[in-house]
């Protein structure tokens, strides 16, 4: 417990001017900064126009799943569980609200009916967050497991919601969510992760409850013995996981103007997960690291950025994410054991 | 003996014999409502399905009784599987040998990466299955690769068979008893078992942890090397996003045939059972939807799949849990 307060005020003596064993003890606490500065600067010098507003404010928009998704990841591995249902939760929660908001049950179809079918759309995240909790915790299945069962059976619940493959929320109510601009020529997007971020940093640093899930990753064991109600910790984090993958489904849905089980979400976990390890926030569980992975999640979408605006082929980005995890992972073991 | 341990000790048996009693079930449900199921055309469809899957499985059995975890086999596949629809026969064994070369040199990376990196191998394979994928779509520019002579000895592996048995089962069937025996009665197999169970120990007793490891997914990556290239040849051809989700497909078996994500508890045999109930589900919703004239969406297949994926690992946990 406490492990994130112990590292960031570290003994004195043996933390040389950039904190640790001279520059590996500073790339292992900053890594994931580190990676982002140098993409900015590379992107600085080879994609055409980076530096204009559009293209930051694109690049943050479409960050917006990754950074939900992965700030609820995180809080799941810091207890030292994983989920890889996260795209399927996302697609769950988007279609949830497409399906309710173009049925024909008058309720769903007014202005009300909008925020209604939104409010519902984020439910259904949370209640497959509590399904995922409850199997975790009461009935002591291993985490990947129980999100692997979700992960299957949830986007094929989710295409049976929608019933068919694809539904068109263009120029609906709904969609204008997605497209939002706030005074400025702020996306809404930008204003809700903001408003996440901030929440989750508070949550992670302030919050009895934050304290209780890293004892939990830490050591499960001694977490209950010390009188931590473990099950409801680790509920609460898979729901907070589902809600965070719902708003990030619902959004996608309303930004692009569509609703396709098949596609929303897609390879969510993967994105969320790499956005993680790159923002130092170990798999063993027992830290969480809220900043490092918001940095993560950018720099996954960097990646993606320099290789769509260089007109380079799609697939190198799968090569370049996965260098940048493992050099990430690598340099932080090295910098452990120079310590 | 197991009839023994039935009358003793039922829900140790449930637990133990589960997978075997779903798949029974299964197939006895499936062959009294559905005519189609049991004829001789539709079993051997089944066994060549499930029989690129299967191999890959067995891989994945020896990395998970160690403890670890393999993401990076489907893109393997992918990728041995263009390999040898571009050699196509052509080269003689070479064909064959290359792609599983190139598995086992995933399987060099994914162990470096665990063993020397000390890298989770949740997220080291998950690299590689990212990396390899790229690399499969470089390789292939982006579109599929033909097997050039349709005739040849190549194409024919998916096409014979001995005595009956489609070749693909048997070779199936070969590597699983090969796997049983290594898995049970070689020193390499016990290894497995005691580093699974407890890494620590393990090493204190002196085996080679690393050794270990790295075999074992030099193992994983050489079985998805073979599963890709008896993917070319009943394709004839290869494409660079193929075998997308074998990962998961071969985790679940291997999660259904009762080895414990944990490492070091499990059996080899029983990954067979995980892989058939994987391969008649899908074919029992075929079946229906010819048979009853219902159109089933193949959605279904997923959600039917997950919900018997849960019953079976909810049985086998609340058995273990009344046995104690």
């Amino acid at each position: 417990m406490g492990s994130s307060a112990t590292t960031s005020t570290a003994p004195a003596a043996n933390v040389g001017r950039f904190g640790g064993a001279g520059g590996w003890g500073f790339l292992r606490r900053h890594g994931a900064m580190v990676f982002f500065l140098v993409l900015i600067v590379l992107n600085a010098f080879i994609t055409p126009n980076f530096f204009s507003c559009g293209t930051l404010v694109n690049t943050l928009v479409q960050a917006f799943p990754i950074v939900l998704v992965a700030l609820g990841m995180t809080m799941v591995i810091s207890s030292g569980g994983i989920d890889i249902s996260v795209g399927a939760i996302m697609a769950i929660g988007g279609v949830v609200a497409t399906r309710l908001f173009t049925s024909e049950m008058a309720c769903f179809n007014s202005g009300a009916g909008l925020a209604l079918s939104i409010a519902c759309g984020i439910v259904a995240g949370g209640l497959c967050g509590l399904f995922n909790g409850t199997l975790v915790s009461r009935w002591r299945i291993q985490p990947i497991v129980v999100t692997l069962v979700v992960m299957i059976a949830g986007r094929g619940l989710a295409q049976t919601i929608l019933g068919k493959p694809v539904v068109s929320l263009f120029l609906t109510p709904f969609n204008t969510v997605g497209t939002y601009q706030l005074p400025g020529d702020v996306p809404v997007q930008i204003v809700i992760m903001l408003a996440a971020v901030a929440v989750m940093f508070f949550v992670s640093s302030k919050t009895v409850f934050a304290r209780h899930v890293e004892a939990l990753g830490d050591n499960p064991r001694a977490a209950r013995l010390v009188g931590i109600n473990t099950v409801a910790v680790t509920t609460g984090v898979y729901v907070l996981c589902g809600i965070l993958c719902a708003i990030a489904g619902i959004m996608e849905a309303a930004r692009t103007a569509g609703a396709n089980a098949k596609l929303l979400g897609m390879n969510a976990e993967l994105d969320a997960i790499a956005a993680v390890a790159i923002g130092g926030t170990p798999f063993s569980g027992g830290r969480a690291r809220i900043i490092g992975t918001v940095t993560g999640a950018i720099v996954v979408q960097l990646v993606t950025v320099i290789v769509n605006m260089n007109d380079i082929q799609f697939h190198y980005s799968l090569i370049f994410k996965a260098l940048i995890v493992v050099i990430a992972l690598w340099v932080r073991k090295t910098g452990r054991d120079r310590e | 003996m197991k009839l023994a341990v039935a009358r003793r000790n039922p829900t140790r048996f449930v637990r133990e014999q589960g997978p075997l009693l779903t798949l029974l079930a299964l197939c006895a449900v499936a062959s009294a409502v559905l005519p189609d199921f049991r004829t001789w055309l539709n079993i051997t469809n089944i066994l060549k399905q499930v029989s690129m899957m299967g191999v890959v499985s067995i891989g994945m059995t020896f990395v998970i009784l160690s403890g670890g975890i393999d993401l990076s086999v489907g893109s393997t596949a992918a990728m041995a599987a263009l390999l040898a629809a571009k050699l196509g026969g052509g080269y003689g064994p070479a064909t064959l040998l290359l792609p599983i070369l190139a598995g086992v040199c995933v399987g060099v990376a994914n162990g470096a990466l665990v063993t020397r990196a000390a890298i989770p191998p949740f997220i080291a394979t998950l690299s590689t299955m990212l990396g390899i994928r790229g690399l499969a779509f470089i390789m292939s520019k982006g579109e599929s690769i033909v097997v050039e002579d349709t005739s040849g000895w190549f194409s024919q592996i998916a096409r014979m068979d001995v005595l009956g048995v489609p070749l693909f089962a048997v070779i199936f069937a070969v590597a699983l008893i090969v796997a049983i025996v290594v898995a049970k009665y070689t020193r390499f197999g016990r290894r497995v078992y005691a580093v699974g169970g407890g890494e620590e120990a393990a090493r204190m007793m002196g085996l080679g942890v690393r050794r270990c490891k790295m075999a074992v997914y030099m193992v994983c990556g050489g079985c998805a090397g073979a599963a890709g290239v008896l993917l070319a040849s009943r394709l004839n051809s290869a494409k660079p996003d193929a075998a997308g989700g074998w990962e998961l497909a071969a985790i679940a078996a291997v999660v259904i045939g009762g080895t414990s994500l944990a490492g070091g508890v499990g059996k080899m045999s029983h990954t067979l059972y995980g892989v058939l109930i994987l391969g008649v589900i899908p074919n029992i919703i075929n079946n229906v939807t010819n048979t009853f004239e219902v159109s089933l969406h193949s959605w279904y297949k997923e959600m039917i799949t997950g919900i018997l994926l849960l019953a079976v690992i909810l049985l086998q946990s609340r058995a273990r849990r009344a046995e104690r």
